[in-house]
């Protein structure tokens, strides 16, 4: 039986927690509406809680297989989307504050996700580089 | 490095279009809205169906990767449910409602056909792991 390495499932699974968030926040009938420029640039317009689940969706399956290269777009993608988390999160406690509470703690769990991402995928990476190397 | 089978590669894909198609449709205003009569009620789960059945998904997607068998079953018996329901939910509308909203009837019939490849290859991974096959 071939079984997914521990960190892998770590990363699948906080990738799960990152969507279930974004999932239940759709079915509670979230809807972003931008408030500023700079606000609207950082979340793409209001579309970054699609690319930060549809991102995901995509790379489960080739995580689950341990492609080398899924972690390392893994990583990419969660790198691009975290930074516009920051920039958002600045954006709402310095620039605009107490525009959108709400949305600043949203953003402030994502980015804790995020990194959890990160970090896990990582760690898998460098376990699986390290593996091939000794054997 | 240990890989996973291709079968189980094929629950997983099928589980994660499956919450793909529901999480497009949520996310472009999806919802069941109110006042179903009782068999609607029991066929869209009180019209939690589309929040029950993806969350199940979630949570199955890493059971299924690390390859438990238990796993493959609950995404046999998750996709046999999420294949009936819609199924006749769809049935049933196009008896009771009244034409010019059979529009209505694309998701549920789209997801049903998605829950194919989750029952075949949740098959082919449970027969697999019990060693059934080569």
């Amino acid at each position: 039986m071939n079984k997914i390495t521990n960190k892998t499932l770590l990363v699948i699974m906080a990738l799960e927690g990152l969507m279930l968030g974004i999932f239940v926040g759709l079915e509670k009938g979230f809807s972003f509406e931008p408030q500023s420029t700079l606000n609207a640039l950082a979340t793409l317009g209001g579309n970054r809680h699609l690319v930060a689940i549809i991102a995901p969706l995509i790379f489960i399956p080739l995580l689950a297989k341990q492609v080398k290269g899924g972690f390392l777009a893994l990583m990419i993608v969660v790198s691009i989307t975290g930074i516009l988390t920051i920039i958002t999160i600045v954006d709402l406690s310095f620039v605009n504050p107490g525009s959108e509470i709400t949305g600043l703690f949203i953003s402030l769990v994502m980015l804790v996700v995020q990194v959890l991402v990160l970090i896990s995928s990582y760690r898998a990476r460098k376990e699986m580089i390290e593996s091939n190397v000794h054997g | 490095m240990k890989k996973i089978s291709t079968n189980t590669l094929g629950v997983i894909i099928g589980l994660v279009i499956s919450v793909l198609w529901i999480f497009m449709a949520l996310d472009f205003g999806f919802n069941f809205g109110s006042g179903f009569d009782l068999l609607s009620y029991l066929l869209t789960l009180g019209g939690f169906r589309h929040t029950i059945i993806p969350i199940a998904a979630l949570i199955l997607i890493p059971i299924c990767s690390r390859e438990y068998r238990w796993g493959f079953t609950a995404a046999m018996g998750l996709g046999i449910i999420a294949f009936v329901l819609p199924l006749t939910h769809a049935f049933y509308m196009l008896i009771m409602t009244p034409s010019g909203y059979e529009s209505l009837l694309f998701g549920p019939l789209i997801w049903s056909v998605i829950q194919i490849p989750i029952i075949v290859f949740s098959y082919r991974a449970r027969k697999e792991s019990n060693g059934e096959m080569p």
